[in-house]
């Protein structure tokens, strides 16, 4: 576990991490910055205010604060530490057919044909109910043998995801996996949503959360707070047609009653051509 | 007046706001029935509890509790910030503005019992309009944002605080903010076009936004630092992407020859956007490696540092050693030596920028050339400054920054007192990032060991200092708490003008009470009127002349050619009076009109607010004396009359190109006919008629 001097960094700068944050930006709210989060668990580390979880739980783990840390501190590892995982454990991974890929497949939507077609190579699948166990990643007592699962079933072969929170999970595995976007690419006609775990659009990241409480301890902990962040997706993007590279926020996005197509819906569009 | 769009509410109790109620259980109910976006979950009061003054910070590590509002609002509109102060108003609680929380100096910390009011949910930008070369932004923007939606279309503002990753374009006008192309750009002040702000009162437009028929309130809504209202709207200047940006470095020897070249760069018209001075002990930590040489020998108490960092039990007091004996520490750093690194950058056209070169060649004949590699790595790391006071407060110690100004011939006084002062009470080192025709400022970095009284205790000297060396205690970081003493003595009797203003739109002082001006007026200063006239001194350092405000042009300008001078800026009748008339778009936005002004009241209190180049000590009340009390000097810009001057007859569409003159930047502008003064006045008055450049982006 974490001590109380491995956040104090953060108390002491001055939050030059706050406009990659997408939970900060998006909602607008001084407590979700990484400073403050930080702040709050190591004054609960010191026995100075309750619950460090609640200030935990405001982060959804992208990562980019620890990659916007000009003193190299693992921001995001260090709040998920504090964060408390949903009960139970990951679901064990299976790899179903043979292929050096393997599509990773969140919803009901079956693409490793489509990648197969549109690779011109052998795709297997690997199906996952709880985005490959991203939210117990904090989680060593679980995630541990999770995390070795996932090494031995995904041995020599390379994972394609479309899904953030799938892609953090492997990497927490110590699995590198391929976006999906290398061979569905996002058109650059339509507005893009990169969501919180893409590169940032000029008017600021954003992130919608994740309405299941799968991914992430936001939408668990602080529903208002993943409900400012899907209004404000909402309202950046407008009524129209929209994209984002990240299947997860597209799926939270179009549940918002939004037009947003993701690399799978594109792959699926047109498998063996090119991009439509 | 300014216009007001809802009545004056009194205070429900009739007693000012105090701020220390027991927390109202109704609040969360009368928040809802108003239909804001509001939390009052101790999370998100507590983390709108310190900005990021180090006093907040040391009370933090030290286990003392923070003063925490009682509720936090996130007005998504102008309609819903005016909701807020009302209810603010039928509640009697005390009001906070919230952008960032970036102020080092307490302004935005958090107030027991109040409402803080959080902006960040108003950040729309646009539109821009690249005709006017403008664009409206909201408040609650983060500066970093804002730069890259424009540079995203081709544009920029150009300001760029090091506090622009964590810091909003609100918190930027409230604080009278400064960036780091100031010296080609401006401050904030500079930049901003219109401003319009909610008070309890009412709505408050300034700038370009302003009632004709009334004087415009923008000089003093930038600088209110949330205590006249709050920030709904800002229109900017923006420009065009530059094509080119050189930079190069320069070793000087010694810090006058630095200061020398500095001003001669800026009163040339040069116009460079990036002019940066470190003193040797700076130029020893930040540009030792900027050059790209092998690291120097390190002094002794790096090695001892590094020793006592290989045993855990010490590093707690890594800093505490050394910086125990700051006038040691201090007297190290003094011997090693005066080189002092200078970074001079210039950015337009190709052409613009080979022609400001080829003038300010000669002028930096004083240095050694060093290239461009420690312009190249300051420009990489620009933003990286802040953070590394981190450490210091994670190794036990604090550490803080300074920022005074004052004019050229002023400089080195205020550099050798303020820097002696903090000296007895920290380590110390100083760099000069903001420079202009008529003065400085000086921004000094600081650490040292000790509690908070001895934060304080340094902090008392080098403030004391700044004002026995006449300079303003604040260039672009505010007045907040930690300078609310320092800034009213500094303002003195032309505090009640303030108070006139704040009372109008703010008449229960609910508006971020203890801050900025919240101080009592101190006892006036025995200043006589001048005598002679009606020229009462010219400061040829600077290139300022304090002249008699109700002379008529003509004399003004007979007494000062008897002296080799002339007006920078020629007035249409009597000084004082076109001083007190202008308007926002009289001037070109570079120029600098007015730079001091000593006046009397009826009641016989004088007040003398000296040159202080781009003060951020409160809002500007120069002009506002000159309208409100009896000027008896003033204190404006003059040229020698010697200076190469150069006239060019443009043609209609050039004379009109906005851009064209923002870049060049002519001394004069009448119709079609721009004159050009200074080394380069042949140059640029070349490109300013096309013959030579080409055509600009």
């Amino acid at each position: 576990m974490a001590e109380p001097q491995d956040y104090e960094l953060c108390v002491y700068c001055p939050r030059l991490c706050r406009h990659v944050c997408p939970v900060a930006v998006g909602s607008a709210r001084e407590a979700a910055t990484p400073t403050a989060a930080m702040t709050g668990v190591w004054s609960a580390l010191l026995g100075r205010a309750d619950d460090a979880a609640a200030w935990a739980s405001l982060c959804v783990g992208c990562g980019a604060c620890t990659a916007a840390c000009k003193h190299h501190r693992p921001v995001a590892e260090l709040l998920g530490a504090h964060q408390n995982p949903p009960p139970g454990a990951p679901a064990p991974p299976r790899v179903e057919g043979e292929g050096e890929l393997v599509a990773v497949e969140i919803d009901h939507r079956r693409w490793a044909e489509a990648l197969s077609a549109r690779a011109g190579v052998a795709v297997a699948r690997l199906r996952t109910p709880d985005r490959l166990g991203a939210a117990w990643r904090w989680a060593p007592d679980r995630f541990g043998p999770h995390a070795a699962a996932l090494r031995a079933a995904l041995s020599g072969r390379t994972p394609v995801t479309a899904d953030g929170a799938s892609a953090d999970a492997l990497r927490a595995a110590g699995v590198e996996p391929r976006p999906l976007t290398d061979w569905a690419p996002l058109p650059d006609h339509l507005p893009r949503f990169t969501g919180c775990r893409g590169p940032a659009p000029p008017e600021g990241p954003g992130c919608c959360a994740d309405p299941a409480g799968a991914a992430s301890a936001l939408s668990g902990a602080w529903p208002e707070v993943a409900a400012d962040l899907r209004a404000d997706a909402r309202a950046r993007l407008g009524p129209g047609p929209a994209v984002c590279a990240d299947a997860g926020c597209a799926r939270h996005l179009a549940g918002d009653g939004l037009q947003v197509a993701d690399p799978i819906d594109l792959l699926l569009q047109s498998p063996a051509g090119a991009a439509p | 007046m300014p216009s007001r769009t809802a009545p004056v509410r009194p205070s429900a109790s009739g007693r000012p706001p105090d701020g220390a109620r027991p927390d109202d259980p109704g609040l969360p109910s009368a928040l809802r029935g108003a239909g804001l976006p509001h939390s009052v979950h101790p999370i998100d009061l507590a983390a709108v509890a310190r900005d990021l003054w180090p006093r907040g910070t040391l009370d933090l590590r030290a286990g003392r509790a923070l003063p925490a509002p009682a509720a936090v609002v996130w007005p998504r509109s102008a309609a819903e910030v005016r909701a807020a102060l009302d209810l603010a108003a039928d509640l009697d609680r005390p009001v906070v503005p919230w952008g960032a929380g970036s102020g080092v100096c307490g302004g935005a910390a958090g107030r027991t019992g109040a409402i803080t009011v959080d902006l960040r949910r108003m950040r729309a930008i646009g539109p821009l309009d690249p005709d006017a070369g403008t664009v409206d932004v909201e408040p609650g923007v983060l500066g970093q944002h804002l730069e890259d939606w424009l540079e995203a279309r081709g544009w920029r503002t150009a300001h760029s605080p090091s506090s622009i990753m964590c810091s909003t374009v609100g918190g930027w006008a409230a604080a009278r903010s400064a960036g780091q192309f100031s010296s080609r750009y401006g401050v904030f002040a500079d930049m901003c076009v219109a401003a319009r702000m909610e008070t309890p009162a009412g709505r408050l437009d300034g700038g370009a936004w302003a009632p004709a028929d009334a004087p415009d309130p923008l000089p003093l809504m930038l600088g209110s630092e949330g205590t006249l209202g709050v920030f709904t709207a800002l229109r900017l200047r923006v420009h065009r992407c530059p094509a080119t940006r050189l930079l190069r470095g320069y070793a000087m020897p010694d810090l006058e020859s630095a200061w020398r070249a500095m001003r001669e760069l800026l009163q040339a018209r040069l116009w460079p956007s990036v002019l940066r001075l470190y003193d040797p002990v700076d130029t020893r930590i930040s540009g030792s490696k900027s050059r790209g040489e092998p690291p120097p020998p390190r002094p002794v108490l790096d090695a001892l540092r590094e020793a006592v960092e290989r045993v855990p039990a010490l590093r707690r007091h890594l800093l505490e050693l050394p910086l125990a004996m700051p006038r040691l520490v201090n007297r190290i750093a003094d011997r090693i030596g005066d080189e002092a690194l200078l970074i001079v950058g210039f950015e337009g056209t190709d052409a613009e920028v080979e022609a400001a070169v080829r003038a300010a060649t000669p002028l930096l004949a004083a240095g050694r050339d060093l290239g461009a590699g420690p312009g190249e790595r300051w420009f990489a790391h620009r933003h990286q400054v802040s953070f590394k006071l981190a450490p210091v407060f994670a190794a036990g110690a604090w550490a803080d920054t300074m920022e005074v100004a004052t004019s050229w011939s002023r400089l080195p006084a205020l550099h050798d007192a303020v820097r002696e002062a903090i000296g007895d009470h920290a380590a110390v080192m100083a760099h000069f990032s903001h420079a202009y025709p008529a003065g400085c400022s000086i921004y000094f970095s600081f650490a040292g060991a000790g509690d908070l009284d001895a934060y304080a205790a340094c902090w008392a000297a080098a403030l004391a200092a700044a004002q026995a060396a006449g300079a303003t205690v604040t260039h672009h970081h505010g007045v907040g708490e930690l300078k609310a003493r320092a800034a009213a003595a500094e303002a003195g009797p032309a505090l009640r003008l303030w108070r006139e203003v704040r009372h109008a739109h703010d008449p229960q002082g609910r508006m971020n009470p203890g801050r900025l001006h919240d101080r009592p007026e101190p006892d006036p200063l025995d200043i006589p009127p001048p005598t002679g006239g009606p020229v009462y001194g010219i400061d040829p350092i600077s290139r300022t002349a304090r002249l008699c405000p109700r002379a008529a042009p003509e004399a003004l300008s007979a007494a000062l050619g008897a002296e080799g001078w002339a007006l920078e800026h020629a007035p249409d009748g009597p000084l004082g009076a076109w001083l007190a008339g202008l308007r926002a778009g009289d001037l070109p936005p570079w120029a600098t009109p007015l730079l001091g002004v000593q006046a009397r009241f009826p009641d016989g209190a004088a007040v003398q607010l000296p040159p202080a180049p781009r003060s951020a000590a409160g809002p500007d009340l120069r002009f506002a004396l000159i309208r409100g009390a009896r000027p008896e000097w003033v204190e404006v810009p003059v040229r020698p009359l010697a200076e190469p001057a150069v006239a060019v007859e443009l043609p209609p569409e050039r004379a009109a190109d906005r851009a064209l003159a923002g870049a060049l930047r002519p001394a004069d502008q009448q119709g079609t006919r721009w004159v050009f003064r200074g080394p380069a006045a042949h140059d640029l008055a070349q490109l300013a008629a096309g013959r030579t450049g080409g055509p600009r982006g």
